[in-house]
């Protein structure tokens, strides 16, 4: 018998049909890809073999089994949530609740999973040890924990709750290198007789976990493509795609357009940042890398003045500058902008792509600043007219988060903090946003910070920097 | 938290400030004063304008608030012109009674609003959601002597269950008389549950559609867990409503003591109103005052100390090493 049996299912939208006459069958142990174009569908698909449906989306037809149950009754939901299969979110870190304390979270899917009162602490300690967590993590917060530490929290909640079909939703875009490799080497022993479903853009690690592969594409399941999944590099597309840094980039010169120094900042405890030092020219692209938890997030923070660091000093156009952006003057309010890791805790869920574009172009132009139409900045991002109208909670991961990037960009920034841009985008909607930044950079003279746990991404900048015991260094291995 | 709370603390002082002077200018205004009513219907002008020289309302009236104002500050609300007794004395006799009725009126509807507003916010726009919606609607929509008057003829006058009149023999609790309590409590409970349910309900709707939610329900988690576990923390915030409830609820005991002649502050300052005396009235009126922004006061900083993203690292206990390897 299938474990996973979904039959001619059709999600439809207000906008139209979301999936088609898609039809999955899992066995049991088995391990299946899926992978698709950003917003092709893949989330919600992943959601109906709960019985889901994000507020917008209903089910028109066809039928999904899991286990034998129908996740769309309540009896059926009872024993497939949790029970049957496990579901690691995209956005990890605002799906954990804010608050709680992750040890409480992971006590909380341990209790669901029947371990008695007396084997929570056990239980948790081997799965936090399993998945590289510190257990002292265990008494953090959900915002006091990197994005990467989120994905990892969440992962063990899905772990602890032992079953049969664990559905995995980009669970290696806030991971750096070595993080995904853990996780995948994980992934192959710890969940051994385990069905999966695998939604990633990332096709190396598709490739390494999943035995079959699956593609979306316009609201239909098609078999994927066997060959190319094997090479990281995305199929060329088209003349965007071309568009590549040119060969003598503009070699900045001159004194930095935003400069911090001896930067100590953290969430209590320990400071993740102690006495950085950064500068940033116009058209310069600095890339910062560094594992996960190391305190990528809270320098954009710091740098954008979300967060008021503990010491340090800031010059903006060589002028000093105080932290918070509210005692920052109006024209330097604007001049950094702040595109965050959580897209979908940035962004206000009740209000549509297109107020949230017009509100960041007024303040711009109240400025005297000229930012670019609404429509020009979603072509730019690559996303179709017809999400202007879309709130976020109706847009899938990847296309929030270049509706974040494009929200930010309305505002006419000289410098963009990136954290983590492109980690939920397919390789080719990945490659057109980079193309942007490059191009943004040659004819607006942006500044980008680029924070990545991508090698491929780090190496389209001009520098890049590892952030390390607090400090910015170049990076130990020479890149090759 | 620190700067929050020197900040709060100090807003509710100049407010107090505040209201002070518009609560002493606005019973100088009332047509009519203490010395008109002493003196009866019958005195000459000559006579009343004695007896104001001697009560010492003929002097400016900033002088006489700022007398006032020092007085109070030490404690001395003055004399009632009526009983002849001293206004603290008197709001200490009747403070704790109000002070019970509300807070049992203000226990019951946090239960109630707690649960309603869980039931409704969690299933918004299904059944559940407009029974509730339309009935605290109804709620609010009505005034709350009608509410107590309606109370009043259906159990006092129609059944005979409970007492019209919440007689209390002085020097009594009201807890020794818990049937007394019942009416008033429950005018007050239906006055009150109403907002109190729909601020609740939209927090909660809120929260239902937060991504944390959303991961909760697709782990299994569901029913009364889901809702006591991860749905409320998320909407504590509402917590600020009950306290605005609260508030409103001193106010709205003053008519629903009057009614049931229930031994509080808020009949006897509505007596004190009709004989114009203007001590009782300030004093009276300044404790109210007071009290309302206490309890303002305490909602902020419960709703503060519950969000956890304002509290500073160190008071979480999130100490050490948090990077991995």
């Amino acid at each position: 018998m299938n474990l996973v049996d979904v039959t001619r299912l059709e999600l439809t939208s207000a906008d139209g049909v979301v999936l088609a006459d898609c039809s999955l069958t899992i066995r049991p142990g088995e391990r299946v890809g899926l992978v698709g174009r950003s917003g092709s569908g893949k989330t919600a698909l992943a959601h109906a073999l709960f019985g889901h449906t994000r507020s917008g989306i209903t089910r028109t037809g066809g039928s999904v089994r899991v286990a034998g149950h129908d996740p769309f009754t309540t009896a059926g939901a009872c024993r497939v949530r949790g029970r049957a299969a496990a579901y690691v979110p995209q956005d990890c870190a605002s799906a954990l609740p804010a608050e709680r304390r992750v040890g409480w979270v992971l006590d909380r899917a341990a209790r669901r999973a029947g371990v008695p009162r007396d084997g929570l602490p056990t239980a948790r300690e081997a799965v936090m040890g399993d998945l590289g967590l510190d257990p002292g993590l265990a008494r953090a917060f959900p915002h006091q924990i990197s994005g990467g530490q989120a994905q990892r929290v969440a992962l063990a909640t899905a772990l602890l709750a032992g079953s049969e079909l664990l559905v995995l939703d980009e669970p290696t875009s806030g991971l750096d290198a070595r993080a995904a490799a853990e996780l995948v080497r994980l992934l192959r022993r710890g969940a051994g007789a385990v069905a999966m479903l695998l939604i990633s853009h990332d096709h190396d690690i598709v490739a390494e976990l999943t035995t079959r592969r699956l593609t979306v594409e316009a609201g239909s399941l098609g078999d994927g493509p066997l060959d190319g999944l094997d090479r990281p590099g995305p199929p060329a597309p088209e003349p965007l795609a071309a568009v590549r840094l040119p060969a003598e980039p503009p070699r900045p010169a001159g004194a930095p357009l935003l400069r911090a120094e001896g930067v100590t900042a953290g969430h209590g405890g320990e400071p993740a940042l102690r006495g950085t030092d950064l500068d940033l020219r116009a058209g310069e692209c600095v890339a910062v890398v560094g594992p996960s938890g190391v305190g990528k997030t809270t320098l954009a923070r710091v740098l954008a003045g979300g967060l008021v660091p503990d010491a340090g000093r800031l010059w903006l156009r060589e002028e000093p500058c105080p932290w918070p952006v509210t005692r920052r003057r109006g024209g330097d309010r604007l001049l950094v902008a702040h595109v965050d890791q959580d897209s979908r805790g940035a962004l206000n869920p009740r209000e549509t792509v297109a107020v949230a574009l017009r509100r960041a172009r007024r303040a711009a132009l109240r400025c005297g600043l000229v930012p670019e139409p609404a429509a020009e900045l979603l072509r730019a991002v690559a996303l179709p007219a017809t999400a202007a109208g879309r709130l976020p909670g109706e847009l899938s991961g990847g296309e929030r988060q270049r509706v974040n990037l494009a929200r930010a960009l309305a505002a006419a920034p000289q410098v963009l903090l990136c954290d983590e841009v492109t980690a939920s985008l397919d390789p080719e909607t990945e490659q057109r946003v980079l193309a942007l930044l490059a191009e943004l950079r040659i004819e607006r003279d942006l500044a980008v910070l680029l924070i990545t746990h991508r090698a491929a991404v780090a190496a389209t900048a001009d520098r890049v920097l590892e952030l390390r015991h607090g400090l910015l260094v170049p990076p130990a291995r020479s890149r090759d | 938290m620190t700067h929050f709370l020197l900040v709060r603390v100090g807003t509710a002082l100049a407010t107090m400030a505040l209201l002070s002077a518009a609560l002493f200018l606005a019973t100088d205004a009332l047509p009519g004063d203490a010395a008109g009513t002493a003196a009866g219907a019958d005195a000459t002008a000559g006579e009343r304008a004695e007896l104001r020289e001697r009560l010492g309302l003929d002097r400016p009236v900033v002088e006489r608030y700022l007398a006032w104002l020092g007085d109070s500050l030490t404690g001395d609300l003055g004399r009632s012109a009526a009983a002849g007794r001293p206004v603290g004395e008197m709001l200490a006799s009747r403070f704790g009674s109000s002070v019970l009725l509300v807070a049992t009126a203000v226990a019951c509807i946090a239960v109630a609003a707690t649960v309603l507003g869980l039931l409704a916010g969690l299933r918004s726009g299904r059944p559940v959601d407009r029974l509730v919606s339309s009935g605290t609607v109804t709620l609010l929509a009505l005034p709350e002597f009608l509410l107590a008057t309606a109370l009043l003829a259906v159990f006092a006058h129609g059944a005979g269950l409970l007492p019209a009149v919440s007689l209390i023999p002085l020097g009594d609790s009201p807890w020794q008389h818990p049937q007394a309590l019942v009416l008033p409590v429950a005018s007050l409970f239906l006055a009150g549950v109403g907002i109190a349910t729909r601020l609740l309900r939209a927090a909660v709707a809120t929260a239902a559609e937060s991504p944390a939610v959303e991961q909760a329900r697709l782990s299994g988690e569901r029913g009364p867990r889901l809702a006591w576990s991860y749905v409320l923390p998320a909407a504590a915030p509402a917590v600020q409503g009950l306290a605005v409830t609260t508030a409103g609820l001193l106010g709205g005991s003053l008519v629903v003591e009057t009614l049931f002649n229930y031994p509080g502050v808020g009949s006897e300052l509505a007596r004190a109103v009709a004989y114009r005396d203007t001590a009782v009235v300030q004093g009276f009126g300044l404790a109210l005052a007071g009290t309302a922004l206490l309890v303002l006061l305490l909602g902020d900083l419960v709703s503060g100390l519950l969000d956890v993203r304002s509290r500073s690292a160190s008071a979480t206990g999130l100490r050490g090493e948090r990077r991995l390897r």
